[in-house]
């Protein structure tokens, strides 16, 4: 899984978001150790502080928590989890949208589009 | 920090001066059988002027080439190494600037030194001195009598290179003082510093000559007469007055208005 | 002592007549990487070179982890210069004893192992280098300190793609977390990533010292993007005094 940051949006946003996705995508397994911020900024290629601040935010929201001795854990609450996961999937249906919405369908036939999709 | 400047500094020189010494010593030893001709009556002749003159050549010419290189050295050691590229790393160490100015003073004195030293013994070697000969116990008991007869002799030397040594301090100060003032004008620098060069001789010329008016170089030769050892020292502590005077100008430039651009 | 790094006051530097800085006021904290970005000739090396001591201020003062540019702040500090700064006869290896001899914050066995990813043998003379290997030799020189204050002076604009690469990944993995890395560029694309706080140069003035995440935030554009506005589209731009904070 690769980095992929966007101009014009701050940066630990970005980062934080896709720490976070790929929790959910289950790289970083729950209850699992995170990487140090120094190894996954030199990974992300960002600066450390930038790298820190994101982490701080999926610490925030309960996707993983600093532990004294092992650095940061990847949360094993089930729900959190749910929660993330179904907050990711809302925000690709928006980005679907809103794509489809930029080629001229509207949202109804958006939805169609996506279940002819299924046989 | 002195120290570790100078081993640094002095390995700079012998990179460079180790092949000029060895050559001129080498030449001088070609010279020593090319001139003279050991016979078996252990008379020594000359030879012929052609065979010779060829390695007398190549050794002149060394020896001057070493006194050049040694004038060269001292300009280039604090031009290019202070105020030239080599300065980004000088000056950004953690010592200061007048451990960096002694450090130079200090190798290049040195060099001349040695330089000196070198040609004084491809000298000797050119003799056609016998080993056995210079081994003889007679010969170096002479010498050591001559020595406890009068050991004053042995202070007057020392006073003569103390002073030899002070003119050339007051010289290679005079040298980098030249080019740091050619250092603060901010074009044609080199054109700068030759004429602050000539401008602090001149400078130094007038007020030695306010200073030693008539009477009293008159007192000092009078004082030569009756105390030989004084007249010496008095003579070196007027040069190194300005000289000292020269590298504290110098040491205040580099650290207050260095401007490495 | 105070909480900053560096701090300057009304620094004020010309050459002749030309003012190279006029009345620069900054302050950068421990701990940061900064980007120092301007075009050509808008003071950047001018600055950095006031802070390691290489040039002095014609005005105004400056104090570096609270101190006076002196042999303490000198050795702080691990300097990159824009140019080539050892005598052709030494070896890489010559000029490791000489900074461990000067250094105490060098670390030998780092700059051998750096040496050994970047491709370059210690123990060839300096003289047999290209050029490039001789900026990866410097470059392992400065990056082998463990220094408060790196000052790097377009450390990547003429290096091969490995080596920038290097650089970068050297900044962020190898620097002190005490350490603030002040970087100067032009290439601001490349580095934008690795930037806490950028410091925009322009005329030598600071139009804009602020945070990466704050400028994009701000303004909704990369700071690359930004920087292009304010300098390459500047003739046509009126009001850009008011971006300056």
């Amino acid at each position: 899984m690769d980095w992929k940051l966007d101009d014009g949006r701050p940066i630990w946003p970005q980062l934080s978001q896709q720490l976070a996705r790929r929790i959910i995508a289950g790289v970083y397994p729950p209850g699992s150790r995170l990487p140090s911020v120094r190894e996954l900024a030199a990974e992300a290629g960002v600066n450390p502080n930038t790298m820190q601040r994101a982490l701080a935010q999926l610490e925030q929201e309960g996707l993983a928590r600093a532990d004294r001795t092992a650095g940061r854990l990847v949360t094993q609450d089930a729900a959190i989890l749910e929660g993330a996961r179904l907050r990711e999937a809302r925000a690709v249906v928006q980005d679907y949208f809103e794509a489809m919405s930029a080629l001229g369908y509207s949202r109804e036939r958006a939805v169609e589009l996506l279940k002819e999709e299924i046989p | 920090m002195l120290f570790k400047l100078l081993k640094y500094d002095f390995r700079a020189m012998w990179k460079q001066f180790s092949l000029v010494w060895g050559a001129a010593l080498v030449l001088a030893l070609v010279n020593r059988f090319s001139i003279f001709v050991d016979a078996d009556d252990r008379a020594v002749h000359l030879r012929n002027s052609f065979v010779s003159s060829v390695p007398m050549f190549a050794f002149m010419a060394v020896i001057i080439a070493m006194f050049v290189i040694g004038i060269i050295f001292v300009i280039n050691r604090f031009s290019k190494g202070l105020l030239g590229d080599e300065g980004y790393l000088m000056h950004t160490l953690p010592v200061r600037s007048w451990e960096l100015v002694a450090s130079k003073l200090i190798c290049g004195a040195v060099t001349w030194v040695g330089c000196s030293a070198v040609s004084f013994l491809s000298a000797l070697v050119m003799l056609p001195l016998n080993l056995s000969d210079l081994l003889q116990v007679p010969f170096w008991s002479d010498i050591l009598r001559a020595l406890i007869k009068h050991p004053d002799m042995l202070i007057l030397v020392a006073e003569f290179l103390l002073m030899s040594l002070s003119a050339m301090v007051q010289f290679i100060a005079a040298i980098y003082l030249a080019i740091a003032i050619g250092h603060l004008v901010p074009r044609h620098r080199k054109l700068a510093g030759v004429a602050a060069f000539i401008g602090l001789y001149i400078l130094l010329m007038n007020v030695y000559g306010r200073v030693f008016s008539a009477t009293f170089i008159q007192r000092l030769m009078d004082m030569a007469t009756a105390n030989a050892y004084g007249s010496m020292l008095t003579a070196s502590a007027t040069m190194l007055i300005p000289a000292a005077l020269f590298l504290a100008a110098v040491c205040w430039i580099l650290e207050h208005k260095l401007n490495l651009e | 002592m105070s909480d900053f790094l560096i701090e300057c006051r009304g620094l004020y530097k010309s050459y002749g007549l030309r003012p190279a800085l006029s009345g620069v006021d900054l302050e950068v904290g421990p701990g940061r990487i900064v980007g120092l970005l301007g075009p050509n000739g808008s003071g950047k090396t001018t600055l950095i070179k006031l802070l390691c001591g290489l040039l002095q201020p014609t005005t105004g003062w400056l104090a570096i982890d609270g101190e006076a540019v002196g042999p303490y702040t000198k050795s702080v500090v691990s300097y990159l210069p824009d140019r080539m700064y050892f005598a052709d006869w030494m070896k890489a290896l010559d000029l490791f004893d000489l900074f461990r001899d000067f250094y105490a914050d060098f670390d030998y066995q780092k700059a051998l192992a750096m040496c050994r990813s970047l491709g370059v043998e210690p123990k060839d003379r300096l003289k047999s280098m290209s050029k490039g290997t001789k900026e990866k030799v410097q470059l392992v020189l400065v990056m082998a300190r463990a220094a408060k204050l790196y000052l790097l002076d377009e450390p990547i604009a003429g290096v091969d793609p490995a080596a920038r690469d290097f650089i970068l990944r050297t900044i962020l993995t190898n620097y002190n977390p005490e350490g603030t890395v002040l970087l100067s560029t032009h290439l601001i694309s490349d580095i934008e990533k690795v930037l806490d706080e950028a410091i925009f140069l322009k005329e030598g003035k600071i139009m804009l010292h602020a945070t990466v995440d704050d400028i994009r935030e701000k303004e909704g554009k990369s700071v690359d993007a930004l920087f292009r506005e304010i300098f390459k589209a500047e003739p046509m731009w009126e009001g850009g005094e008011d971006r300056a904070v």
